[in-house]
């Protein structure tokens, strides 16, 4: 009987094993078996994570992945449809099954769902899946659908790369220079730093998981939301980081969304590989398809409609709950309440008037703190023990 | 190395160091529990 080995993201032991791993794996980079070598890091990292009951369960998802790479083919319409609709199915079972711990599951399944990080894996899966089949570039060998499935330094919360950044980064990166090298460093200890020290001092003394009422419960939502910018933040730094060292393209996940000025902004500062997932896969397409049967006579209606549609859905993602609908649809109205504004701005004031409007101090202060109470008030909805 | 990069290996040193102090400490948990 083999001996039960596992690693449980988001613990010390994972994160010293990631740093382990990238002592190991950079002098490696530049070899001709440099995707293989990667790709089979990745498998066995993932492997590690979800332990001996999870490897099978690992392994066949790669499997079955690959098997629907394989199964895609331009000229066999029926064997795409039944590929597209079984594997595609069977993913959508499996993120419902991993949202909801209730649901009895094979043993070593469940773990193996969880140390994976499935609810990205799930994204990476559909970006693949479409551009397979909409035969965006070469079928993909087995060896990329791994590395790109899989990442091992974006396993624990991402970032969810782009298909099309994935297959447009080099094979053979650039060599490692000094400057570069003490570049990802630096946001490796940035993310350490933020995670381990500020983000969990933060937690330690001023989070209480809002049990502590009154007063304090205002206090705690923007701790709250600080504490949870730092953290979440920290593992797109340590994996962008890490991408650096490894010359692996990792996408910026945050771009100071503390400082947003309405949600629209936030989105493109908070997460944005996810928004940015969102707006290829879903806004894009529902936009053009409402466009195309209302002949584009109401575009603004159009956009509020994909708008609402996506962030309900983002709220789903993130937990399959009425909470996170909730938190979706608060969202989406903001979104959606924003884009209305701009256009009622631009109707009354034109672009110049828009301009100095937007460009005023006192606007620009009131409008950033207003979002940011908002995403701080919209995390409680979620964080509350109701 | 010059001594810009001397002390920003310092300031990687330092904060990595107190990351690991503070990992020691068992209080960690991950984001969402995705």
């Amino acid at each position: 009987m083999l001996p039960e080995l596992t690693i449980d993201l988001g613990t010390p032991p994972y994160w010293f094993a990631v740093l382990a791993a990238v002592i190991v794996i950079v002098p490696l980079v530049h070899g001709t078996l440099r995707a293989i070598v990667v790709a089979c890091f990745d498998l066995s990292f993932a492997c590690v994570c979800a332990g001996t009951a999870g490897t099978p369960f690992v392994v066949g998802l790669v499997a079955g992945i690959y098997l629907y790479v394989w199964l895609i083919r331009p000229d066999a319409i029926r064997r795409t449809t039944i590929a597209v609709v079984v594997i595609g199915g069977a993913l959508l079972v499996l993120f419902v099954a991993h949202k909801l711990p209730s649901l009895e599951l094979p043993a070593g399944a469940r773990g193996a769902l969880s140390a994976i990080g499935f609810s990205y894996v799930v994204l990476r899966a559909v970006e693949l899946m479409r551009a397979v089949v909409e035969r965006r570039h070469p079928p993909p060998r087995l060896d990329e659908v791994i590395s790109y499935l899989l990442p091992f330094h974006m396993l624990a919360a991402g970032p969810i790369q782009a298909y099309d950044e994935f297959r447009g980064q080099p094979k053979i990166p650039d060599a490692l220079t000094w400057a570069t090298a003490l570049g990802g460093l630096e946001r490796i200890a940035s993310g350490l730093f933020k995670k381990f020290v500020i983000a969990q001092a933060i937690q330690e003394v001023l989070l209480t998981g809002f049990t502590a009422h009154g007063p304090y419960l205002v206090v705690e939502a923007h701790a709250n939301y600080l504490w949870l910018y730092l953290d979440f933040s920290a593992y797109s730094d340590i994996a962008v980081g890490i991408g650096i060292l490894l010359g692996r393209a990792t996408p910026e996940n945050f771009a100071n969304p503390l400082a947003a000025r309405n949600l629209t902004e936030f989105w493109e500062r908070w997460h944005i590989s996810l928004s940015q997932f969102v707006r290829r896969n879903l806004f894009i397409p529902i936009q053009l398809a409402l466009g195309r049967r209302t002949r584009d006579v109401h575009p603004l209606l159009s956009a509020s409609v994909a708008i609402a549609i996506s962030f309900l859905l983002v709220g789903l993602w993130h937990g399959l709950s009425l909470r996170f609908l909730a938190w979706g649809g608060l969202h989406a109205v903001g979104l959606v309440a924003t884009n209305v504004y701009k256009h009622a701005l631009h109707a009354k004031l034109g672009r110049k008037g828009v301009k100095a409007y937007l460009g005023r101090r006192s606007i620009r202060v009131i409008a950033t703190v207003l979002t940011f109470e908002l995403v701080a008030g919209s995390l409680v909805l979620v964080s509350y023990p109701f | 190395m010059q001594r810009k990069d001397t002390l920003r290996v310092l300031w990687i040193a330092i904060r990595i160091g107190l990351a690991i102090v503070m990992m020691g400490r068992g209080s960690y948990f991950m984001y969402q529990g995705f």
